[in-house]
Parts: structure tokens; C-alpha cells; sequence
């Protein structure tokens, strides 16, 4: 068992006040087999009401919005977590959901071509193929991609950060038919979010980190959130009525107890 | 007994008239350019005898009753899947599945509040359900204002013909959104706004139920409720929103990010029950082509009764039996591509030459699931008037069914015809007219 301390901040400012500024988070670990919530706090700007649920995917989310005209909104979550061996059993749910393309893992020819296993591979061994694959393509190099960018574009230019490697293992994966989904969460010494995979053996669901190289995570890894790509699980989503330019800025910390 | 329409027909160009100065018109974008159009109205009305009409009545009803018990197990303990009735493939991979639905209860279970089901009746006499349309079906405004227009020109015909109420529809609508909205606040019809091609209908729908017509960015959620904010920046209470947007638009924070229709997180609140969604979000899984063909077989599992109303013969290459079927009488078969909404995608094999033929069967070999296919029903024409002449033209019905705590069939509907002898499609959107559909008592 592993015990971190974790403390996730954002502050959004805008250039004029905005109104009716409607938020959803997902900027607390999820509460799975190998994740335990010791303590947790969330701190929001006043005047937000927020209140808690979860998504389609199961995530635990944070919604709601302002009462008035907002030029800032600031938050911190922050918390004790411990993990064990990063493993999570599926008890119901939609596997079929996470087989087929979504909107930012389509699949083309070439790709297909390029995710191509040997079929006497057991699933998970196809998986460690493939992570490694993509490692071995993909160079990283920030600011080429954006947060819209669709696995085909990244397969393309073979370059992006952590969400473009996550989406193209993904794609990759369902391509052999193969389950798997997108995660967000908190990796030790990055100082953002990061961004990598699950993917079900047909009992559970494993980590893989295509980002580093990383076959079947064991520790060191914080979850928040998965979904079918990115776009199902940001951590943070904002609308509001008014011009204003947007600014944002995320502090993240992990700390091994 | 026979409908003098002699009358009818002098009155055309009034009523047409009239319709012009009350706006009735239908949006068409063409090379992104938006037209408003008249929708040309045939004073001829489609009559349905009583008989014929109860037998359609009970159709309706049972298979609208089914299609909710549908969309309720899908979303919840997706029993006709585990049972093998409806493989997990044509409901998951259907475009209309929303996982954001699952485990979401609406009030009275009722998804379908509006259901817009297509139907032909062939030259044998039969009639067909070619399509179920559960999302936003629109069409209900133009009989209704055509009859009470022709109801004020030509009087006499309507003291004559036991002709069925129509003008009721408002009623019908008005109470099942009081049932939805449980006094949580007032009802609303959300509009995209005047540039949607059925804009005319929403302002007529809220000028005859009552609700308050409302446009993108009047409405928003505070402490997960629904307001509204008028014109004087007060803030009401909603309970009920009959919505004519579509679900990848209803809520940024969740579907379609860049929406401006929307209204950021309803979503929530209407998970949490407060507040009404008509018609329910997600029903596109139960109205997809590839869905169509199990509703005969919905009707038998959720209802424990044999179906009343047919669909056109289908074939799912999917199963064993019917891709082999497909494959051989592709000639004859009109075959749909699931994935494709609307018109598209939809291929005569009669139309086609060897080698897209040849094209058309690999593909099926290829993907036997994307594809339906289905035998073309030789529907009965009907008579309009061109010019001073009688002439026959392909026709449809649209029947719309009303559910809340009870599911009733309005007794009329929308007659679309085709203005090109040669044409199938009777599509508005190209240049179709429509009928009156009366009920008459034998």
C-alpha cells in the first residue's frame, strides 16, 4: 500500500465578469478496488452552489453554477489517498461501450494496418504490444496537438502528449477488439494531470501508461476519471454568457507519504 | 357513402391564402442558405373510416406502449437483451444510445411522449409502419391549422361529414405535459429559435397549449432546478420543457460542448426529477432502422399480445437466414444503411447496375449488421388536385400517439404526398404537399 497526498488547483479569471457560469469537475480520486479516499476536501469560490453526483461512466462528478456575475472562479481539491496494485474488477456496466471507435479514436486503414497482433496472443499480452508500439512511434512534443485532436490526426503526425498516446492505444486496442477506455488522473512528479489506459482482460480492468513506456501499472498512479476518449472525462467544463477571454491556471501535486 | 368535396376544392386557394397570411412554413437550408417555404396543401382530404381507424387506433397504441417498455429496459435492467430478443450490437452501437441516459427514471416511465410513427397502406389494403420517429416528431401543427382554416371557409362541409375533431391535438398535448410537469413549475416549449425548418409549428403549438415559447438562453439551472428568465428578468419555476432540440444539443456540459441551444447542466436536474423532458433523451436507440425490425417483437415480450400492426417485410443480414435471402433477391429489396439518418443511405436494388449491384452485396458481406433490408410495399396512391385535374400520387400518414399516464391516438395526422408522379419520397423537404386526414363515421 502506497499513501499520497494529493492537491489539485485551478484558477479560472476572466478579462470582464461573466454570468450564469455553469461548471462540471471530476477533480476527486475515484473510489475503486485499488483507491481509498482517507480524507478529501473540496474548496470552491463563494457564491457557486455545487452539488455532487455521478456520470454515465461512473465517475463522481461536481456541478452547478454561479449566482452572479463572476470574474474568477477558483478551486482546490485536495486529499489523502492510498493505493494498492492497480486493478479494478468490472461489476456490471457497459463493456460494449469501450469496443467500438468513439468520436476521438476513430479508426483508418493504415491504422489498422499498424495495430495489427498475432492472434495466438492472449488480450492483455496484445496490450502490452501495443503500449509498446505506440511508445516507440510517438514522439512527445507539447503544443503540436489539441485537446480535439482525433487518434487518426495523431497517428498521422506521430506526435502529441499524453492524451494523444492514450487515444491511439485505445484505438489500436478496440481495433483488435479489445476493450478499453480513457483515464485522467495524478502521476507523481508531473506537476499536471496525465493521461492513460485501462484495458479489460475479460475479468478486470488493467493500467497501461503508453506515455512511458508503462506495461501493467502497479503503483504510483492516482485516478479520477474514464471514459470512452477524453472529451467524456475532462476534469473541468465551463460555460458562460458574456465575451470574456478565459484564462486558466492548474497546479497539481502528488506526494508519497 | 361517399365525402362531397366539390366544395373543397373551390375553397383551395382561400385556405391557401390564409395559410400564407398565418405563416405556415417549413425551413429548408440548401447550400447553406436558408428558404422558408410554403407547404402546399391538398384540399382534398385522406379519409379514414371509423372501422379502419379503431383498428389503426389500437396499433398505434400497442406498439407505442411497447416501444416505452423498450426504451425503460434498455436503460435500466436490459432484460430483452439478456433474454436474446434484441442482440446487444444493434442496441449499443446504435447512434441514439446515450450512456448519459442509463439509469435515468422519467416521470410515469414514459420516454415517448410525442411518437410520430409513418405509415403506408398498400394496394392490398394493409396498412404498414414503415418508420417510428420517438425523438422530436413535428408535423402535427399543419392539419390542425388546415382544418380550422377549411372548418372557417367551407362551414357546410363539416355540418354534413361526421368528420373527428382534430383541433383537440392542443388538448391532448397540454394534458400530458401537466402530467409530466406535476406542478413543479410551468411548462415550456424550447425552440431553436426562427431559422428551424419547424418554427412555425412551435410558436402554433405554444399559442394553442398555453406554454410559454422559449428560446436558447432563457432558460438555466440554479441549485439543480430550471428557470426561466422573461423579459422583466424574473425568474420562474419549469416544470415540463417540450424541447425541440435535439439531444446532442440539450446540454453542453455533457453532450455537444459547443452548443449554444443547450442549457448547461439540465441534464442533472432532470436526472435528479426535477424537472420533465419531452420527449425523453436517448429514445433514438428504440427509432433506429436497424431497431425497427424487433418492435413486432417487443410488442410479444413486453405486452404478452401478438402485434397488431405490421411492419414492411424486413431482413436483417445479421441472422444467417435473412443474409442469405438478402443476398439473393437483392434486386428486388430496397436496402438501408443504419447509420444514415433521413432519406440517405436507402438503395433500390431495381435502380442499381451489375456492378454496383456487386458493390452493394459486398459491402453487406462485409458489415451484415450496418444493413437492413426490406421488400418495397406498392402503396395505394391517392387523388390530389394539380391544376383542375385530379391525378394519383404516392401518400404516407403520419399518426401521432400522445403518451402520459395514459396513451391516447389523435384522431387525425399528417398525409405528406409526393408531387412527382414518379416519386417515393414524399418528404416536405422535396417539394411534397400535404392532406387532411379525416376520421369519418361510417
Amino acid at each position: 500500500m502506497k499513501r499520497y497526498l494529493y492537491n489539485y488547483q485551478t484558477i479560472v479569471t476572466f478579462s470582464e465578469a461573466v454570468s450564469r457560469h455553469a461548471v462540471m469537475l471530476r477533480c476527486q480520486p475515484a473510489v475503486n478496488d485499488f483507491q481509498t479516499i482517507e480524507q478529501e476536501h473540496v474548496v470552491a469560490s463563494p457564491d457557486y452552489s455545487l452539488s455532487t453526483g455521478t456520470d454515465a461512466f461512473g465517475n463522481r462528478i461536481l456541478f452547478g453554477s454561479a449566482r452572479k456575475p463572476q470574474t474568477v472562479f477558483a478551486y482546490v481539491s485536495t486529499g489523502i489517498v492510498s493505493t494498492e496494485t492497480y486493478l479494478q474488477k468490472q461489476c456490471g456496466g457497459n463493456i460494449f461501450l469501450y469496443r467500438q471507435p468513439s468520436r476521438l479514436t476513430g479508426i483508418n486503414e493504415a491504422m489498422k494496418a499498424a495495430a495489427a497482433t498475432d492472434p495466438s496472443m492472449t488480450p492483455v499480452e496484445k496490450a502490452e504490444e501495443l503500449c509498446h508500439r505506440v511508445f516507440n512511434m510517438m514522439k512527445y512534443q507539447p503544443e503540436t496537438t489539441t485537446v480535439d485532436t482525433p487518434a487518426s490526426e495523431v497517428f498521422a503526425r506521430q506526435c502529441g502528449v499524453c492524451q494523444d498516446y492514450a487515444h491511439l492505444m485505445i484505438a489500436f486496442c478496440r481495433a483488435n477488439d479489445i476493450p478499453a477506455r480513457y483515464v485522467n488522473g495524478f502521476l507523481e512528479g508531473t506537476g499536471q494531470t496525465h493521461a492513460w489506459v485501462e484495458v479489460f482482460d475479460g475479468y478486470i480492468w488493467q493500467g497501461f501508461d503508453p506515455t512511458h513506456d508503462c506495461e501493467l501499472i502497479q503503483q504510483g498512479y492516482v485516478k479520477l476519471a474514464h471514459g470512452r476518449d477524453s472529451a467524456d472525462c475532462p476534469v473541468s467544463r465551463g460555460m458562460f454568457c458574456g465575451q470574456a477571454v478565459q484564462q486558466t491556471q492548474i497546479n497539481v501535486t502528488l506526494q508519497e507519504l | 357513402m361517399s365525402i362531397k368535396i366539390k366544395e373543397l376544392t373551390e375553397s383551395r386557394n382561400t385556405v391557401n391564402k390564409w395559410m400564407e397570411r398565418y405563416g405556415v412554413r417549413f425551413g429548408v437550408y440548401k447550400n447553406g442558405v436558408f428558404n422558408e417555404q410554403l407547404f402546399p396543401f391538398d384540399p382534398v382530404p385522406r379519409i379514414i373510416w371509423k372501422d379502419d381507424w379503431d383498428y389503426l387506433e389500437q396499433g398505434l397504441r400497442q406498439r407505442v406502449k411497447a416501444l416505452n417498455r423498450f426504451l425503460w429496459d434498455i436503460y435500466h435492467d436490459k432484460e430483452i437483451i439478456t433474454d436474446g430478443i434484441v442482440p446487444e450490437e444493434f442496441v449499443y452501437s446504435s447512434k441514439g444510445y446515450l450512456p448519459e441516459c442509463e439509469q435515468i427514471s422519467p416521470t410515469g416511465g414514459v420516454y415517448a411522449h410525442i411518437a410520430g410513427i409513418d405509415l403506408v397502406e398498400g394496394k392490398d389494403g394493409q396498412w404498414y409502419v414503415l418508420e417510428d420517429n420517438l425523438r422530436i416528431p413535428s408535423g402535427a401543427s399543419y392539419p390542425m391549422i388546415a382544418r380550422e382554416i377549411t372548418r372557417r371557409v367551407s362551414p357546410s362541409t363539416f355540418t354534413t361529414h361526421a368528420v373527428a375533431e382534430n383541433r383537440d391535438y392542443a388538448d391532448l398535448l397540454r394534458d400530458m405535459m401537466d402530467e409530466m410537469n406535476d406542478n413543479r413549475g410551468i411548462s415550456v416549449i424550447l425552440t431553436p429559435g426562427r431559422y428551424n425548418s419547424a418554427y412555425f409549428e412551435h410558436s402554433y403549438l405554444a399559442e394553442k397549449t398555453g406554454a410559454t415559447l422559449v428560446y436558447p438562453g432563457e432558460l438555466f439551472v440554479e441549485d439543480n432546478i430550471v428557470y426561466y428568465t422573461g423579459i422583466n428578468k424574473e425568474r420562474t419555476r419549469v416544470g415540463c420543457i417540450y424541447r425541440r432540440v435535439s439531444d446532442e444539443y440539450m446540454d453542453p456540459m455533457i453532450f455537444e460542448a459547443s452548443s449554444l441551444l443547450g442549457i448547461p447542466n439540465v441534464m442533472q436536474a432532470y436526472k435528479a426529477g426535477n424537472v420533465a423532458l419531452v420527449n425523453a433523451p436517448g429514445n433514438g436507440v428504440a427509432d433506429d432502422k436497424g431497431i425497427y425490425y424487433f418492435v413486432p417483437k417487443m410488442v410479444e415480450y413486453y405486452l404478452d399480445e401478438k402485434p397488431i400492426l405490421q411492419n414492411a417485410p424486413t431482413y436483417l443480414p445479421y441472422f444467417k437466414e435473412d443474409y442469405d435471402f438478402v443476398l439473393k433477391n437483392i434486386r428486388r429489396l430496397v436496402v438501408k444503411d443504419v447509420s444514415e439518418a433521413g432519406g440517405y443511405g436507402v438503395v433500390f436494388g431495381k435502380d442499381l447496375q451489375e456492378d454496383e449491384l456487386e458493390k452493394l452485396k459486398s459491402l453487406i458481406i462485409e458489415q451484415p449488421r450496418r444493413w437492413i433490408a426490406q421488400e418495397v410495399i406498392d402503396f395505394k396512391d391517392l387523388e390530389i388536385l394539380e391544376g383542375n385535374e385530379f391525378v394519383e400520387r404516392k401518400a404516407d400518414l403520419r399518426a401521432f400517439v400522445i403518451s402520459g399516464k395514459e396513451t391516447k391516438v389523435w384522431r387525425s395526422g399528417l398525409t405528406r404526398f409526393s408531387r412527382n408522379p414518379d416519386s417515393f419520397v414524399v418528404n416536405s423537404s422535396q417539394g411534397g404537399g400535404f392532406k387532411d386526414t379525416w376520421v369519418v363515421k361510417n
